[in-house]
């Protein structure tokens, strides 16, 4: 019973299986110490209750949020369910308990400690999906868009709407590689669906990315040189996927910015042009 | 001459424009068959200088027929020729855009033969893009002083942006470093585009189907260093700007010096990134934080503060509207603490609806108290003993900063002040903090 020992609850790691977890709390009158996904989980000698995801239970949670807690509450629960990282689980929970009993405004606590948590945790998928709107980049396999990402937070979700927007008549798949899913676009429809150990073709698509390469190195302006705010706006965990800055990563690389009046940037043209030529400068 | 080589050559004659510029308009995807663009903008990188790649920026041309003395593609200077054609160029834009390298395209060019036939070539290079590839990501023109009313009209109708840069801070500059160029020829195409925007306005309200003209609104960009003109005089222009054309922004160039010549900085001068930077703080007042350039600067000192931003020299020299407490104190009030931007006093109201603030909620909210410490009061109580004079208060908020020399405008300082970002319209870019 409840009130003996310490009690986890073990769930499938699916919103609905969270929400179903939610349920159980409420019906079985208890917050447990943790909540943990199944497969996760280490031998222990706590008590387990096994929630079992109950699409009927899910749906309960879900429209009583929305109806007594408002589309805020809703959405921050939502939100922060996509974020990746030890306790989320047992954060919302709390969250949503705490939002029951003081109201619809609780979303508006940010001052608030436990409030704070998940609005911290929404911001933190926020900014993550926004940096895998900025930094994902395709490579054109025969015609289809191919990228491989390493988000911290699972935002496929998130940049869905933002990639279908943009190239909505293409064929594209953005996959995953830290979660498993992939996001997949093709003749106008849409999926995420879960995927493991994708094989992605050796993709040979270097003539625009070459030329990316060469236009990135040209607009760098050596006098204004600041490597420290790049990487702020930029952090080095991104670069994997940009072409521009692979030779940077590469340790011994120097960026070449050293020209810096209009004669010597002339020279310095006249002379790449003239190896892409393969003259002598 | 291949892609490759006329990409380099073109897009070094476009970086002086220091400008980072992403989107900032709102277009869906219905309109085309590729491309939407975003009212927020996306960096998609950073330049080693750490400016916001959003847009391809390039020239159609740099084999330029006129002669500004500041610029590298002038026609006195022995420099690479190139000119893509109106194909290459929409092939680029569409191929970088499919990889998720850019947002769109930011057009500009020489004045190739006349500013006529440069304008129909950058005009058919969007209706490629436009018209046959469908594409609806973000595009921003440079309009050519000098070209016929109705190019300018259609360049309107194919971008979302339009800009004339008015280059120099005053007709006196532009007369001596610019010999070709009129402020008339310059302020002609603004006037023109402001009043295509405003009937362009009014025909939407009235016709469903009426194409959209400059939809993003125009902007401008001057060089700041080359010329002798002060910050008062800048901003005293920059506010005129805004309100007699309706301008979406203003952009501020440092002078990057590239050539010799007896009217400009030598050679070893180097940009004047600080004071940029400065500017666009005192920019971000004057659009965001309901302030007059009047209030910013003051004609017996005309240049910005070097060691604090306009902000911050505003509020010690305006200590009896000090200190302000965040548990009553409107938007505009909130908005004039040091250390207290947009985003914060925007959380600052939301969060006060629900519960009275402390310092601890205040830190949780993420205002940063270095500054901010020094104006305000939660409930009634300080942080910290308050001083009591300018010059006490001047030392209070910078001391950390005192570490090395403050004399001049150098390098060294941009460690110290680390330059947020010169960019558009973005929040994210821009963090408008301050
Ligand atoms: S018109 Fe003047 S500023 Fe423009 S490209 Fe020609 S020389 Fe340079």
């Amino acid at each position: 019973m409840p009130d003996r020992g310490i009690l986890i609850f073990s769930y499938d790691g699916s919103f609905n299986g969270f929400l179903s977890a939610v349920f159980d709390s409420f019906s079985m009158k208890t917050v447990p110490a943790d909540i943990v996904i199944a497969d996760d989980m280490e031998p222990s000698l706590l008590k387990i209750h096994y929630v079992e995801t109950n699409l009927e239970h899910a749906r309960r949670v879900e429209t009583g949020i929305e109806k007594k807690l408002g589309e805020t509450v809703l959405r921050m629960v939502k939100r922060a369910f996509l974020f990746d990282g030890e306790g989320k689980e047992n954060a919302i929970l709390r969250f949503i308990r705490k939002a029951f009993s003081e109201g619809k405004t609780t979303g508006g606590k940010i001052g608030d400690e436990e409030v704070n948590r998940i609005y911290k945790m929404c911001v933190a998928v926020n900014n993550e999906a926004e940096r895998f709107r900025q930094f994902t980049r395709f490579s054109d396999s025969n015609g289809a868009l191919v990228a491989v990402i390493h988000p911290k937070h699972f935002v496929l979700p998130l940049i869905k709407s933002f990639f279908c927007a943009r190239i909505k008549n293409e064929h594209f798949m953005i996959f995953d590689a830290e979660h498993g899913a992939a996001l997949i676009h093709t003749s106008g429809k849409t999926a995420i669906i879960p995927v493991e150990n994708l094989e992605l073709p050796e993709t040979e698509d270097c003539f625009y990315s070459d030329l990316w390469k060469t236009y990135y190195r040209r607009i760098a302006i050596a006098s204004r040189y600041n490597p420290t705010c790049r990487r702020s706006h930029m952090p080095k965990r991104f670069w994997q996927y940009l072409p521009e800055v692979q030779e940077e990563l590469e340790s011994s690389f120097v960026p070449k910015l050293s020209f810096g009046t209009s004669a010597q940037i002339a020279a310095d043209l006249r002379q790449s042009h003239n190896l892409l030529k393969g003259e002598n400068p | 001459m291949d892609i490759m080589q006329k990409l380099s050559i073109l897009a070094e004659a476009a970086k002086y424009d220091a400008s980072c510029s992403s989107s900032g308009n709102g277009r869906t995807s219905d309109e085309g068959f590729i491309g939407a663009a975003t009212p927020s903008g996306c960096c998609h990188s950073f330049t080693a200088d750490g400016r916001c790649i959003s847009l391809l920026k390039v020239l159609m041309s740099n084999a330029c027929v006129y002669d500004c003395k500041y610029c590298i593609s002038r026609r006195s200077n022995d420099f690479p020729r190139a000119t893509f054609t109106p194909r290459e160029l929409a092939d680029l834009t569409i191929e970088f855009y499919r990889r998720n390298y850019i947002e769109g395209l930011f057009l500009s060019s020489a004045v190739v033969g006349t500013p006529d036939w440069t304008m129909e070539r950058m005009i058919e290079a969007l209706r490629i893009l436009r018209e046959e590839y469908g594409f609806a990501g973000y595009i921003h023109a440079k309009a050519i002083p000098g070209a016929d009313p109705v190019l300018t009209q259609r360049l309107g109708l194919l971008a979302d942006r339009v800009s004339v840069n008015i280059e120099l801070p005053s007709e006196k500059s532009l007369l001596s470093l610019a010999p070709d160029k009129t402020k008339h020829n310059i302020l002609e195409p603004m006037g023109l585009i402001k009043t295509g925007i405003l009937e362009n306005r009014e025909d939407l309200t009235k016709y469903r189907h009426t194409p959209k003209f400059v939809p993003a609104g125009q902007s401008t960009q001057m060089i700041v260093g080359a010329s002798p003109e002060t910050d008062y005089h800048i901003l005293h222009l920059t506010e005129k700007l805004y309100q007699k054309y309706g301008l979406k922004r203003v952009y501020y160039s440092a002078y990057v010096p590239l050539q010799e010549d007896a009217l400009l900085p030598s050679l070893d001068t180097r940009p004047p990134l600080l004071r940029e930077h400065r500017l666009y703080q005192a920019d971000w007042l004057l659009r965001f934080y309901g302030f007059e350039a009047s209030e910013i600067i003051d004609p017996k000192k005309p240049m910005l503060h070097p060691e604090v931003d306009p902000k911050c020299s505003w509020a010690v020299s305006h200590l009896d509207e000090f200190p302000v407490e965040v548990n009553t104190a409107d938007y505009e009030m909130l908005l004039r603490v040091p250390g207290i931007g947009v985003k914060g006093a925007k959380r600052i109201i939301r969060a006060r609806r629900s519960q009275r603030l402390d310092f601890d909620a205040l830190k949780r909210l993420g205002i940063v108290l270095k500054r901010a410490k020094f104006f305000i009061t939660c409930c009634g109580k300080t942080l910290q003993r308050i001083p009591e004079t300018t010059e006490s208060m001047l030392w209070a908020i910078t001391s950390p900063n005192r570490m090395g020399g403050f004399t001049d405008y150098g390098m060294e300082q941009l460690s110290l002040f680390q330059p947020v970002l010169t960019g558009e319209d973005v929040m994210e870019c821009l963090t408008g903090e301050f």
